[in-house]
């Protein structure tokens, strides 16, 4: 099992790097130089000697393949250097910004998922009958509305017209909680309508399964063939679904952190490209490397948790 | 036996489309879709002098109320520009860069996925690598920076979405080149002679065609969700009216208390997506029938 | 003469389809006594396991329905039971024997687990009772090691192992009647014979009556009491198996019985029936089995054959035997 983990944490190295790569061609290779440089530089210190100056600092006088490999290089060992518009440590940056991101993230996101599984279940428990319809109906809708929409619409009447929420803001420690209700609430809003639509599909499928037929001729009531048979035989592919999400619940989550003002990483990423930001691009690209591999792989050791058919090889 | 003449003699996509037409909310929707294409297509011409009353500053004539003016039957906005004239060319946009990012990804996805799937060993390693690359970056990061360094036009986002979109496509489409390698008309063709490119495109692409089809439309759905974000970013087409465009715009009119923006622009989104979602799933249902709730494996076998 | 154990009156079961209304069960009726063995056989899709599934309202609905009919248990009628008063005759009063004993159990469950939960319904044992029971079950349905197997998980079992899990929670709480659809259909012919002598004892055992579902008449010879044909959701014939065997009435029994291969006579030819089943959406006006019937006249096309007496305990729906086929 160990040696199991510590194989799969070695497909860290060719995914980085790749994922080094096609921002290395993006900016690099396709951006070209110039571009790069004059969009790193701020407004009055664009001047030939800054030019230089940069050009040097970051190596970008040296062949591509060199600097490519210093990209790699520094993303292998944690070596960012100094965000250009922050004037920061890189990595203290990232230290800062992940948690909060993690603090919005992570309550929304396992509250909309055991809030679709219930409204799925009840779903497919009244399947074909009128609450199962309305559950369909308003899923269609909450994938048919704009996240932004949504977001505006939130902030505009729950927050600035009803006073309910702060309008927007952040402050550290348990206090957060405060500026973190109305966004999470949001992120129920905006994902709720897919997730209830698949895990209705999932457990639809399974239910017309013959062990399903077999637990109900054994006299099993009903709510507990959906919660003690069904639903586990689903969590295979809901985990699956679930888990792999999880590492872009990071960028999903840049549209609310702009808006309400939250310092978590989509902002700082979104800053980032918008900058030229090179350092911390990286160092978010390696992030959001590192997070999906560590939960492809919990995806595996779970399944083999939950499916004692599955073994890990 | 009597011979039950409706059924006997339809080809399976017969079937479906017979399954399709008695699917009234399908149906409608579809008639809906087919209405914003139409009108994606009039938003792109001139007529009725459309493009000027979408892009002609009027500032005399600022935040007209929607339903008070003949002249400006939702309003106009913060520069006095026609709102509905705005949502009708947004229309345009929108649609046409979801089909074009889905015209594009489809050969990405079905090519990728016919090598790796059909050809198997290193051109199914090195795809294989790719798709997992792909995957492990957030898509929307590889957009935002591509859109930054090569500008903001049509085709860029366009392809942009395509670049980041083909993988689950070809997945699927190498799942089943993979299964139909074994199949008999596959081995069949193999033994009459016939080449691997005429076995794919005459053979395994057609029995894969209704999965494209309903996953183009859903991804469809997809861009222009997605086109919301990039606007809001500020990354989205440049100087045009796009439904993004015009709700990023609205943000600002929002705190005075102007509406006509955010209403025009996500009521014709909604409209399109709805009926667009809800036409997925009939076509998917009619295509498959398999899939659709109906309980017929039950009792059987 | 005692009240029958089961009885099915008249039972009509359909189910909605895109194609039309599928009538799958068209007016069945039998009766099973106490300790009886009953034999249903026919081709495949004239509606046996719909016929097993109505009786203890296993059946989707929708698509499926009761469109008439009675189902009498212990003088009780089922049709009319609630959700909730079914539940408890299920698995304790009547118990099923699927035939996939592949997809029967739940993959992501183990052994005992799952006949753990039919006595955690149905009984009052305690958890280490339970357990105890179950080596116990699984013992008597002839699964060596006993203790050590209620902890594997179903894909570690072969089919025949699966299927006397299978048996095992079904006689775990001493069902009155058993129901078993085609019990050895999916398994190797070897297996069969096991698993069906092993359903048999089992049944003598406790002592319950027994649906069996095949479609091989040679299991019915070997196992039941009496005999019930079927046909596009009728039943053609009924009698007590050595009456049927003796003297088949119905063509289609008699085509059935030749299709049967004879054990040491390799001569004689093995005789399939000609034609296909009817599509159950849109039957014949007469009897259904009148195009494959080589005795078939115009009045078998014209009018439903009634089931009429042929001798005492022996049924059969043909003209042939209620005024001629002319
Ligand atoms: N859930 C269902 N939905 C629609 N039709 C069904 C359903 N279940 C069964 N049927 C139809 O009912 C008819 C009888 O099916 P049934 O399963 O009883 O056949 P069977 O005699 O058990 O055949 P087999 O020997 O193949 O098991 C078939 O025509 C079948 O298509
Ligand atoms: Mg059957």
């Amino acid at each position: 099992m160990l040696s199991y983990i510590i194989r799969r944490m070695l497909h860290v190295v060719p995914i980085v790097l790749g994922a080094a790569l096609v921002f290395f061609i993006i900016f690099n290779v396709i951006g070209g130089q110039e571009k790069y440089i004059y969009n790193m530089l701020p407004q009055k210190s664009r001047t030939p000697e800054q030019f230089e100056l940069i050009r040097e600092r970051y190596g970008l006088d040296k062949p591509l393949i060199v600097q490519y490999l210093e990209m790699v290089k520094s993303m292998l060992t944690f070596d960012f250097g100094r965000s250009e518009t922050r004037k920061l440590p890189v990595n203290l940056l990232i230290k800062r910004h992940v948690p909060v991101s993690a603090a919005l993230t992570f309550p929304a996101f396992t509250l909309e998922i055991f809030t679709a599984l219930g409204l799925a279940a009840l779903a497919v428990s009244r399947r074909g009958q009128r609450l199962d319809k309305l559950l369909t109906l308003l899923s269609v809708v909450g994938m048919s509305i704009s996240m932004l929409v949504l977001i505006m619409l939130g902030q505009q009447f729950l927050a600035y017209r009803l006073g309910l929420f702060p309008i927007s803001g952040w402050e550290r420690g348990i206090g957060a909680v405060r500026y973190l209700l109305l966004p999470w609430l949001l992120w129920v809003l905006v994902t709720i309508g897919y997730d209830v639509r698949f895990f209705r599909t999932v457990l639809l499928e399974e239910i017309h399964k013959d062990y399903v037929r077999t637990a109900k001729a054994k006299g099993v009531r009903s709510r507990d063939i959906m919660f003690r048979h069904v639903m586990r035989n689903a969590l295979i592919p809901i985990l699956t679904y679930v888990v792999i999400q999880i590492p872009f619940l990071l960028t999903g989550t840049l549209l609310l952190e702009r808006f309400f003002g939250i310092p978590g990483i989509g902002d700082l990423m979104v800053n980032a490209i918008s900058s030229y930001d090179f350092p911390v691009l990286k160092a978010a690209v390696l992030v959001f490397t590192l997070f999906f591999i560590a939960f492809t792989l919990l995806t595996d050791i779970l399944y083999a948790l939950v499916d004692p058919r599955v073994r890990l090889r | 036996m009597v011979a039950d003449n409706k059924t006997v003699g339809a080809s399976p996509f017969q079937l479906s489309m017979r399954r399709l037409r008695r699917d009234k909310l399908g149906m409608a929707s579809f008639v809906i879709v087919l209405l914003f294409t139409l009108t994606a297509v009039i938003g792109n011409f001139n007529v009725f002098g459309l493009h000027d009353a979408a892009n002609s500053y009027n500032l005399e004539n600022r935040y007209v109320k929607a339903l008070s003016s003949w002249s400006h039957p939702l309003g106009t906005d913060n520069f006095g520009r026609d709102v509905l004239a705005r949502a009708v060319m947004s229309t345009r946009i929108s649609l046409f860069l979801g089909a074009a990012a889905g015209l594009f990804m489809l050969p990405i996805a079905i090519l990728a996925g016919a090598l790796s799937g059909y050809y198997g060993r290193w051109a199914d390693s090195i795809i294989l690598y790719v798709m997992s690359v792909i995957v492990a970056i957030p898509g929307l990061l590889i957009i935002m920076s591509l859109v930054q360094v090569l500008g903001r036009t049509f085709f860029i986002i366009a392809l942009a979405f395509a670049i980041t979109g083909w993988v689950g496509l070809a997945r699927v489409v190498r799942g089943s080149f993979i299964q139909s390698r074994e199949y008999e008309y596959v081995l069949a063709a193999r033994c009459l002679g016939a080449g691997s490119f005429r076995i794919i495109f005459r053979h395994i692409l057609p029995n894969l065609s209704h999965f494209i089809i309903v996953r183009f439309v859903l991804n469809f759905a997809a861009i222009i969700k997605s086109e919301v974000l990039l606007a809001f970013l500020g990354l989205s087409v440049l100087g045009v009216p796009s439904w993004g465009n015009m709700i990023d715009e609205s943000k600002q009119e929002l705190t005075a208390g102007h509406w006509q923006n955010l209403i025009a622009a996500s009521l014709f989104m909604f409209t399109f997506l709805a009926a667009l979602n809800i036409f997925g799933d009939s076509l998917r249902d009619a295509l498959d029938p398999k899939l659709k709730n109906s309980s017929r494996k039950a009792g059987h076998k | 003469m005692k009240q029958p154990l089961l009885e099915v009156k008249n039972l009509q079961t359909s189910f909605r389809t895109e194609e039309g209304l599928v009538r799958a069960v068209d007016g069945v009726s039998f009766s099973l006594r106490q300790g009886e063995v009953l034999g249903l056989a026919g081709e495949s899709g004239c509606g046996k396991s719909v016929t097993a599934y109505s009786i203890s309202r296993l059946l989707p609905m929708p698509p499926g329905q009761f469109d008439g009919g009675e189902i009498l248990y212990k003088g009780r009628d089922i049709l009319g039971l609630k959700e909730e008063e079914m539940r408890r005759i299920r698995g304790r009063e009547i118990a099923v024997v699927f035939q996939e004993p592949m997809s029967a159990l739940n993959p992501v469950a183990s052994v005992s687990a799952q006949i753990e939960e039919a006595l955690a319904i149905h009984t009052s044992l305690g958890k280490a009772e339970r357990k105890e029971r179950v080596v116990h079950l699984l013992a008597r349905v002839g699964i060596p090691d006993p203790a050590q197997r209620a902890l594997c998980y179903p894909h570690e079992l072969s089919g025949g192992m699966r299927q006397r899990v299978m048996i095992a929670m079904a006689v775990s709480c001493d069902p009155s009647l058993l129901i078993a659809d085609e019990p050895t259909t999916a398994l190797d012919v070897t297996i069969q014979a096991q698993i069906l002598k092993l359903i048999q004892d089992m049944k003598n055992e406790t002592g319950s009556a027994m649906l069996l579902i095949t479609h091989d008449l040679a299991v019915i010879a070997e196992t039941a009491d009496r005999a019930a044909i079927m046909y596009a959701g009728k039943l053609v014939e009924t009698a007590a198996v050595k009456n049927l065997f003796a003297e088949p009435a119905h063509p289609y029994t008699r085509g059935l019985l030749n299709s049967i291969p004879v054990l040491g006579s390799p001569g004689r030819k093995l005789k399939s029936i000609p034609g296909r089943v009817p599509n159950l959406i849109d039957l014949p006006g007469g009897c259904a089995f009148a195009n494959r019937c080589e005795l078939a006249g115009s009045r078998c096309r014209n009018e439903m054959p009634r089931m009429v007496n042929k001798d005492e305990g022996h049924q059969v729906r043909c003209h042939l035997h209620d005024g001629g086929v002319k």
